[in-house]
C-alpha cells in the first residue's frame, strides 16, 4: 500500500489567495510534490482587449488584480502614452503617485490580514480590513468607485482632486503611521509569528534571480531592485525614498519587507502631496476617446506592484483597438517557478502560509 | 547610448532597434533564437519578464517574443522571432530561463504552438476539454464561440416582461 496520498486545496478554500487550486501529494503531513492548477478565474482579458476600443479596455483591466487594480491602469496608460508620444502634466504625475501608493497600502493591508490569518491570528485580519476600508472610502470620494477606480487613464488622470481631499489623505497617513506600532506589537514583533515564519520557505539570492523573482520576494534576498527606482515613472524621480532590503530570504523576511513598504508608501504619499504643483492641468488633452487611433508599434511598460514587476506588452496596428496586449504579473513565476518548489518538503499546515508569503494573485495567472 | 546596446548589436544575427533608452527590440531568425537567448543571458539579461506570441495572421506567421531585463544596466530587451503559422513549433527556453516553462505551456494552449523539449507542452493548463481552435489565434472568433456555446441570458426585468405577455 502506498504511503502517499493526494490532497486538493482550493479552488474555494480560505487558505488559498483567490480562486486557485493546488494539487498536493503528501506523506503523512509532509508535502512530496505540489502542482498549481489555474483556470478557475479566467476571464480572457487579453483576448477581450483585442475586441474592444482602447477606452473600453479601461473598464476591463482593473479586474486583473482585485487587491491593487490601479497598477493595471497605470501600466496600460503608460504603454499607450509611449506609443502615442504623449507627455502627462506634472500635477497628474503626482496624483498618479499618490493613487498608486495608496493602492499599494491597501494591497499590503489586505495581504497582512490574509497572511496573519494563515498563521491563526485573526485579530490582525479584522484590523487590517478596517484600515483598508478607510482608504477605500477615500478612493470612492476621489474616483467614484470603491475597488475598480478607472481613474488613471491615457494622458493623465480622469479628474482633479476634490476640495479637501489632500488634507484627508494626510490625515489617513498620520492615522496609519500611528497604527503601525500597534500592528508591530500585535504581529510583526510577536514571538509566535517569528517562530512560524523564520527559516520557512527560504530562498537564496541566486535562486531568486534564476527563478525570476521580483518585488518583496527578491528584496528579501538582498537585492534592491524596484521599478520605481530603476525605470522611474509618475513622480517617483522627484521623491526621496529607499528600497528596503533584507538578506534572510525566508517567509519572515518577505513579511518584514512588506511591512517596511507600507511605511515607504505612506512617506511617499506625504511627500507627493506636499511637493505637488497646487494648480495646473491633470490631463493632456487627447482626441475624443472613441477615436483614439494609436500609431503602429510595440512597447513594454512596467510599474512596481505590491508583488513585483507588473507590465503590459502592447502591440498596435494603427487602429482604435489594440492588436495584442500581454500582461505580465509577478504571480506567474512566483507560483509556478518558486512556490511549487518551496512547498516540497514543508508541512501541510504551512502550505497556505507559504503561498501568502509569496503573495500569489491568481488573476495575474488567469488573464 | 548605453554601451550594453552596442554589445547586443555585436551578437551575431541580432537586428537591434532602440525604442527608448531603456527598451530595445532584438529581431532574430528562428534558428538563432535559443542561442540568442543564451547570449543575452551572458550579457546580463537574467530575468525573463514574460514570453508569448503575437498572431501575425496577414503574414501567416507567429511572432514569438521574450521580454528580458538586465538588472545592472537597467534595460529591457524584447527578443523577437517570426515562425511559420502552419505546424508552428519552437524549442524550449526553460534551461536558460526557468519561468519560461509555464509561459510555454500557456503558449501551446492559447496559440497552438508546440514547444519542443518542454515536458508539459500540450498538457491541459488553463483550458479544460477545449475542442475548438486555440483561442488566442486571430482567426478564433470569440463572439461566435460564445453565441454557439452559451444561451443568451435575459435580465430579470426582461424575463418578467416575457411572462406578462
Amino acid at each position: 500500500m502506498s504511503k502517499s496520498y493526494e490532497l486538493f486545496i482550493g479552488p474555494n478554500h480560505p487558505g488559498v489567495p483567490g480562486n486557485f487550486s493546488l494539487h498536493l501529494e503528501l506523506e503523512g503531513d509532509t508535502i512530496v510534490s505540489a502542482k498549481g492548477d489555474p483556470g478557475y478565474l479566467h476571464r480572457a482579458f487579453e483576448k477581450g482587449m483585442e475586441n474592444r476600443l482602447y477606452i473600453q479596455n479601461l473598464a476591463l483591466i482593473p479586474r486583473i488584480c482585485v487587491p491593487e487594480p490601479d497598477i493595471n491602469e497605470a501600466a496600460y496608460s503608460m504603454a499607450i502614452e509611449d506609443l502615442m508620444g504623449v507627455e502627462i502634466p506634472e500635477r497628474a504625475k503626482y496624483i498618479r503617485t499618490i493613487v498608486l501608493e495608496l493602492a499599494r497600502t491597501t494591497a499590503y493591508l489586505q495581504w497582512m490580514g490574509g497572511y496573519a490569518a494563515s498563521l491563526g491570528l485573526y485579530t490582525l485580519s479584522q484590523w487590517a480590513t478596517g484600515d483598508r476600508d478607510y482608504a477605500i472610502d477615500m478612493f470612492s470620494e476621489l474616483t467614484g468607485a470603491r475597488v475598480y477606480h478607472m481613474y488613471i487613464w491615457p494622458g493623465g488622470v480622469r479628474r482633479d482632486l476634490p476640495a479637501g481631499w489632500e488634507d484627508e489623505i494626510l490625515g489617513y497617513v498620520k492615522y496609519l503611521k500611528d497604527k503601525l506600532e500597534d500592528y508591530d506589537n500585535l504581529f510583526f514583533k510577536n514571538a509566535m509569528f517569528m517562530h512560524r515564519a523564520k527559516g520557512v520557505a527560504k530562498i537564496t539570492q541566486e535562486q531568486a534571480l534564476e527563478w525570476g523573482a521580483t518585488g518583496p520576494v527578491l528584496k528579501a534576498t538582498g537585492i534592491a531592485q524596484d521599478v520605481r527606482k530603476d525605470a522611474p515613472y509618475a513622480a517617483y524621480p522627484y521623491l526621496d525614498f529607499d528600497i528596503p532590503v533584507l538578506t534572510e530570504g525566508d517567509s519572515w523576511a518577505r513579511a518584514i519587507i512588506r511591512r517596511m513598504e507600507i511605511e515607504n508608501a505612506l512617506n511617499l504619499i506625504e511627500q507627493a502631496v506636499k511637493k505637488m504643483p497646487k494648480k495646473g492641468p491633470v490631463w493632456t488633452k487627447m482626441p475624443n476617446p472613441f477615436k483614439w487611433y494609436v500609431p503602429t508599434g510595440e512597447t513594454y511598460a512596467k510599474v512596481e506592484s505590491s508583488r513585483g514587476e507588473h507590465g503590459f506588452y502592447m502591440v498596435s496596428d494603427g487602429t482604435n483597438k489594440p492588436y495584442r496586449v500581454a500582461v505580465r504579473g509577478a504571480s506567474m513565476p512566483h507560483m509556478f517557478t518558486i512556490a511549487e518548489k518551496l512547498l516540497v518538503g514543508s508541512r501541510l499546515a504551512d502550505a497556505s502560509h507559504i503561498l501568502l508569503s509569496l503573495d500569489i494573485c491568481p488573476p495575474e495567472i488567469d488573464r | 547610448m548605453k554601451e550594453i546596446i552596442e554589445r547586443v548589436k555585436r551578437i551575431s544575427g541580432a537586428e537591434v532597434s532602440v525604442r527608448r533608452e531603456n527598451l530595445i527590440f532584438v529581431d532574430v531568425s528562428r534558428d538563432k533564437l535559443i542561442s540568442m537567448l543564451y547570449d543575452m543571458k551572458l550579457e546580463g539579461f537574467n530575468q525573463l519578464s514574460i514570453m508569448s506570441a503575437v498572431d501575425r495572421l496577414e503574414d501567416n506567421e507567429f511572432e514569438i517574443f521574450y521580454v528580458l531585463y538586465n538588472y545592472r544596466e537597467k534595460i529591457n530587451a524584447v527578443v523577437r522571432s517570426r515562425i511559420e503559422r502552419e505546424n508552428a513549433e519552437i524549442e524550449t527556453a526553460e534551461k536558460i530561463y526557468p519561468p519560461a516553462h509555464t509561459y510555454e505551456r500557456e503558449l501551446t494552449e492559447m496559440f497552438g504552438i508546440k514547444v519542443l523539449g518542454n515536458s508539459e507542452s500540450g498538457k491541459p493548463f488553463i483550458l479544460e476539454n477545449w475542442k475548438d481552435k486555440p483561442p488566442m489565434r486571430k482567426d478564433f472568433d470569440s463572439v461566435r464561440y460564445v453565441n454557439s456555446h452559451y444561451e443568451f441570458r435575459h435580465s430579470a426585468e426582461e424575463e418578467t416582461e416575457g411572462k406578462n405577455e
